[in-house]
């Protein structure tokens, strides 16, 4: 199996929390172990221009913050991977709709899965292929395997943006991990630096959200295992 | 200053989420869209709405009557005292 297992290399990264504002505080973080912090706010989002950046709630913001920072050249492509997407966002046009009948255009046409990354384009002028992914808690791992995939298509550069916020106060008692405002950038390029390999597994579900088990491996140079939804994912460096 | 001018533009600004734009700002017959402001066509949808929700007009999406209603604050709001409801 771990002959077909794909492989890349990591050659950049950018992540945004509000209590961890920058890259030595993320690498402290990833070392430390532990959870993400709880946390509020959002970034300034200071590069965006002020039109488009009025469109971006909090969710959109981190992300955005965190895939200016990596800053994609012409020849990337972008993988979107969120579980939840605009979720506060979403339940506002769902309430609207209750309520009044009628949705706010606007609001309707940001919360599109893929709506974030395409703003970023547009605000870049930089005409980037965009996939947007969720799949439940494996989010992470699915946006992987979806770069991956792409990369072994062709692409130079695969720019893979996770984000999520915590759900809204309605949807709390669904909640099945770790809640923390969190949103990070890889930019993947063919590589042997790190392989991913998955295969069924029905042993019980690991405690920490897998874009926090991802990126701490990413960070560390140190692997590691996750397992949910009946499948176990492991992320190895290949030296 | 016409108070229904300035009423729309805090219409414009609190429904289209105008960051650090006051009223003052925005020039009663300048281009809303396009050059003038920088509107686009979401914005265009979304203050048709509101200016459905606020003044019980009817617009039609298509029709080039609402493009010159929309054409700046001015002519939206000698629209908006023609054919307001509410």
């Amino acid at each position: 199996m771990s002959t077909a297992s794909p492989s890349f290399t990591l050659t950049g990264w950018s992540a945004w929390h509000p209590a961890l504002p920058d890259a030595d505080a993320w690498l402290d973080w990833a070392a430390r172990g532990g959870p993400l912090p709880a946390g509020d706010g959002a970034p300034p989002l200071a590069q965006m221009p002020p039109l488009l950046r009025r469109r971006a709630h909090r969710s959109g913001r981190m992300a955005l913050q965190a895939m200016y920072d990596a800053a994609p050249g012409d020849d990337c492509a972008i993988v979107h991977a969120s579980r939840h997407g605009e979720v506060e966002r979403c339940l506002g046009l769902l309430q609207a709709l209750a309520a009044e009948g009628t949705v706010s255009p606007q609001q309707f046409g940001m919360a599109v899965h893929n709506a974030i990354p395409g703003l970023f384009t547009i605000a870049r002028r930089q005409p980037l292929p965009v996939s947007a992914i969720a799949a439940g808690r494996a989010t992470a791992w699915a946006g992987l395997v979806e770069a991956l995939a792409q990369l072994a298509d062709g692409a130079s550069r695969v720019l893979l943006v996770v984000a999520d916020e915590p759900l809204p106060p309605l949807y709390q008692p669904f909640a099945d991990e770790p809640q923390a405002p969190f949103a990070c950038a890889l930019t993947l390029a063919p590589g042997t630096q790190w392989r991913l390999d998955w295969q069924a597994d029905a042993a019980a579900a690991s405690a920490e959200t897998a874009a926090a088990t991802v990126l701490r491996a990413l960070l560390t140079g140190q692997g590691c295992r996750w397992r949910d939804q009946g499948r176990r994912w492991r992320l190895e460096p290949t030296a | 200053m016409n108070p229904l001018h300035d009423e729309i533009k805090q219409l414009i600004i609190h429904s289209l989420n105008l960051e650090d734009i006051a009223p003052a700002d925005i020039d009663s017959h300048a281009a809303l869209f396009g050059d003038g402001l920088g509107l686009d066509s979401i914005d265009a949808l979304e203050l048709g709405v509101a200016l459905q929700k606020r003044y019980g007009l009817t617009l039609s999406a298509e029709s080039e009557e609402t493009r010159k209603h929309f054409a700046s604050v001015a002519a939206l709001a000698d629209f908006v005292e023609a054919n307001r409801t509410k």
